[in-house]
């Protein structure tokens, strides 16, 4: 079967976008395992002391 | 008739040894710790070079110890099935998080490796570099730019940019240190397109050395990295032509641009004067590709359907279920959790980042980044994974057609060598392996040699030559 794809993203091509900011994106599509998942990680890795942990983490260059 | 294509990574991992009181190491003694260490925890010979090992898994462990940079690294084998390259990286991953036990083992506190490529400390960056066979004499710059601009919408690792004041997130940690197109130089002014051309192969064979991209945990983004590429360095020997609309007029400044916009809307000027977003750019290819489906190789048309997908996911939006399968929307996800809970946007933390009420918390984001890339389960996108809360597994029965290489038949042998416990008596390279003691050797100057027929008389001298003339022709 020939691979084709249907699209015709050349009009898409465009006149300049304003430029984007980040904002804060609803989570309310995020799955709700995701959402509990992050809580948990996010407060099982944080030392309490994340100054200290970047210090300590300072690297000495590479390519 | 498709030509199959090869390539590899090098993962730099950044290092970090978290003491308990009063056994802190120097960071050149714990290298070298590592670096002896190394040999022991799997079957593998010395690098003929004295630099590190190659495993019997066909990657190769070392030290990249100069004066301005000290990381461990592993090269993956040659692999000519982007789910072959998937799986190689992990057993790199695995392989790394041994080590890091041992470490624990001898010295006590807590070792990680991360494949996150910043640190927040300095301006120091490392990478994950990708390797390419292309047929020697291709002009690829030309075609290769754009697409390597466009892709970190899916290939980006996710993280902060460690050169800047605010907190700001990228799609690529790599971006901001990135000053130019091609070049020589891998510490300092860094290129997308490195120009080191040591082939390890055959005469009239090439290598695309890329330095633009970081290490990746999701098997979807590391595929569909190392797929789409491989696919446009095969258009490319085919000499297919991408036209002059997606030409950009500043490759770097675009790739910062659509680093910076998570939302992937961001748009850059192309040469004809007209402006072009990332997944356009990506679009274009794509469809270029399944106009030439017949000269890839069989695993293209799968990747293709993968490619089209997330493009149209991302085109949704990265806030969408479904796009819990690449690196950077994980992280970017997390982050945004992270705020919220604090009553905080990333509006506020682009523009107050600095304020003493929020540099804690843009430390606690920058630790968090850190062990995000942690190997193994010190690693925030591997612990997500435990969870069973990520989309980003690649199913490989859906993507045929793995050509055996040099790098099958190199783990082979010294798996064989190692059972036999006889390792010392050998060393390799990438393009052979030696017997010292019998002074045999197997050429593997071949990607694809699959015969394991040692040859008499090994002769260094002789092979540099001819790599030499190799270059030279």
């Amino acid at each position: 079967m020939r691979f084709r794809i249907q699209d015709d993203h050349r009009e898409t091509l465009r006149r300049e976008d304003p430029a984007p900011t980040q904002t804060t994106t609803t989570m309310s599509a995020v799955g709700e395992e995701f959402l509990a998942a992050a809580d948990e990680a996010i407060a099982s890795v944080l030392s309490g002391d994340a100054e200290s942990f970047l210090r300590a983490n300072k690297q000495q260059g590479g390519q | 008739m498709p030509v199959p294509r090869i390539f590899g990574i090098e993962t730099e991992y950044g290092y970090t040894h978290l003491p308990e009181e009063g056994r802190e190491l120097e960071r050149p003694a714990l290298l070298r710790s590592i670096s002896r260490l190394a040999p022991e925890i799997a079957p593998c010979v010395r690098a003929a070079d004295g630099r590190g090992v190659f495993l019997a898994n066909s990657s190769r462990f070392y030290l990249d110890w100069t004066p301005s940079a000290d990381k461990p690294e592993i090269a993956t084998g040659e692999s000519s099935n982007p789910v072959t390259l998937v799986r190689r990286s992990q057993e790199g991953d695995a392989y790394m998080e041994d080590l890091a036990r041992r470490v624990e083992q001898m010295f006590g506190g807590t070792m990680i490796f991360t494949k996150t490529n910043v640190d927040y400390a300095s301006a120091n960056t490392w990478g994950c570099h990708e390797s390419y066979l292309i047929r020697r004499g291709c002009d690829f710059q030309r075609t290769l730019v754009p697409f390597l601009c466009s892709r970190v919408i899916y290939a980006g690792s996710g993280g902060f940019s460690n050169l800047s004041q605010a907190c700001e997130f990228t799609l690529s940690t790599r971006a901001p240190h990135l000053q130019r197109v091609v070049g020589p130089d891998s510490q300092h002014s860094r290129p997308l397109i490195h120009t080191r051309d040591e082939s390890h192969a055959r005469k009239g064979d090439q290598r695309i050395h890329l330095i633009v991209g970081e290490g990746l945990y999701s098997e979807t983004a590391l595929l569909l990295r190392t797929a789409a590429t491989a696919l446009v360095v095969g258009l490319i020997e085919a000499g297919v032509d991408v036209g002059p609309s997606v030409a950009l007029r500043n490759p770097v400044r675009a790739l910062r641009k659509f680093s910076a916009d998570p939302l992937c809307k961001a748009a850059a000027r192309v040469e004809n004067g007209g402006v072009v977003r990332a997944i356009d750019i990506q679009r274009h290819y794509l469809q270029i590709a399944g106009d030439n489906l017949a000269s890839l190789p069989l695993w293209a048309e799968p990747v293709l359907n993968l490619w089209k997908e997330i493009l149209d996911n991302l085109e949704s939006g990265a806030e969408q279920k479904e796009m819990l399968r690449l690196d950077w929307v994980v992280r970017w996800r997390l982050y945004t959790k992270f705020l919220q809970s604090r009553g905080l946007d990333w509006k506020t933390m682009a523009d107050e980042a600095s304020a003493p009420a929020l540099s804690a918390i843009r430390a606690e984001l920058f630790e968090l980044d850190t062990k995000f890339g942690a190997v193994g389960n010190q690693g925030v996108f591997n612990a997500l994974d435990e969870k069973g809360c990520l989309r980003h597994r690649i199913d490989e029965a859906h993507f045929p057609g793995d050509a055996p290489t040099r790098a099958d038949l190199r783990g082979t042998v010294i798996q064989q060598i190692c059972d036999n416990k006889n390792r010392d008596a050998f060393v390799a390279e990438w393009s052979y392996l030696l017997n010292r003691g019998e002074n045999t050797w197997l050429d593997l100057t071949d990607p694809f040699e699959q015969n394991a027929e040692w040859k008499p008389e090994y002769q260094p001298e002789k092979f540099r030559l001819r790599r030499i003339v190799n270059l030279l022709e």
